[in-house]
């Protein structure tokens, strides 16, 4: 995956990524709403958050076509888990995108931030996503009924979750 | 034993201090064992007005439970609310967690139009889970793992109820 370059996004990426969470097909999928505001962005992206890692993926021409987010659990007894959300452009997904941008936010979680448990939440319908994070050892935990609603209609979400044992000590 | 409920209000932060710092309490929820008074003030002071919050007072009007609905924030899940409910030790077992669902489930029903309220409780404390079960809440499924309770990782269950306002069909 050498033509993709991942790199934590910055304030100058505000316009790239209003465009990427513009189509339906990500905004709807995730819990985002239509119409995405360029100022909503960049305060999303000039805000500093130490339970917040937020990582991108762009071609080796420069375009942002992918997004994800880690947020830490905040309270002490949870702070072992984070949530994470991602989104994949359109035209790009199938091709490796989601899996290279999944693979790096995971080695983030299990290597960096020692986290135990990784959760996320996806619409019972969306395969393409489904696919992915059962491919990375994701399994489903419970069917959260009328969790959401997107384009007129309440609907469910599975929530599935992928547990790390904690590091190791000490020299290999 | 008689007890009345009614709204949180700022006065109750030390009363609330101690109730969810109790050993019971602790165990059951993601609390912390130490909890200042000074904390719980400043919380209640800021309380958002998404957040519908009740007490259970005896009769020298000293919290002994506390029960209460949080809206979710995100603007496509806003009919959705978090339900947290606990008892003092002392006072389980005596109905006390009957009536503040009874209430909490009319505020919700017939005032506040909420359509999903959903809960997450520790795989052992059956109590709890009965309760909810009696007012209609289903299983939606295990999360492992997701909570640390007195050294060691547990799981929760995840159960919601569903009400539809009537009248709403076209």
């Amino acid at each position: 995956m050498s033509q993709f370059r991942i790199r934590k996004p910055g304030p100058a990426d505000a316009a790239a990524l209003r465009a990427l969470m513009s189509d339906p097909l990500c905004y709807g999928n995730t819990l985002q709403l239509p119409y995405p505001s360029m100022q909503l962005w960049q305060q999303r992206l000039a805000a500093s958050d130490p339970l917040h890692h937020a990582l991108l993926l762009e071609t080796a021409e420069g375009q942002v076509i992918a997004h994800g987010s880690l947020w830490r659990e905040c309270a002490p007894r949870l702070a072992h888990g984070a949530s994470l959300g991602m989104a994949v452009q359109r035209e790009w997904q199938g091709q490796g995108v989601g899996s290279a941008l999944l693979q790096a936010m995971l080695d983030l979680a299990d290597n960096w931030l020692g986290l135990h448990r990784v959760e996320l939440t996806v619409f019972t319908d969306n395969a393409a996503a489904l696919g992915l994070y059962r491919k990375y050892g994701f399994v489903e935990e419970a069917c959260l009924r009328a969790y959401a609603l997107r384009n007129g209609r309440y609907e469910d979400v599975l929530k599935m979750a992928r547990l790390r044992p904690m590091p190791l000590h000490g020299p290999v | 034993m008689s007890f009345h409920i009614r709204r949180i209000e700022p006065e109750d932060a030390a009363a609330m201090a101690r109730l969810q710092s109790a050993p019971g309490v602790v165990r059951h929820t993601s609390q912390q064992p130490y909890q200042s008074a000074a904390d719980w003030q400043q919380k209640l002071l800021q309380l958002s007005p998404s957040c519908h919050w009740l007490v259970a007072c005896d009769a020298a009007d000293e919290v002994i439970a506390s029960a209460g609905l949080t809206i979710l924030p995100q603007a496509r899940c806003r009919h959705v609310a978090d339900l947290f409910l606990l008892v003092r030790d002392e006072w389980q077992g005596k109905g006390v967690g009957r009536a503040l669902m009874q209430a909490l489930l009319e505020l919700s029903d017939n005032w506040l139009g909420l359509i999903r309220l959903q809960l997450m409780a520790q795989q052992d404390n059956q109590r709890a889970i009965a309760l909810y079960e009696r007012f209609g809440f289903q299983h939606e499924g295990v999360v492992r793992q997701d909570i640390l309770q007195d050294g060691r990782y547990v799981d929760s269950v995840v159960m919601a109820r569903l009400h539809w306002p009537a009248g709403g069909q076209a």
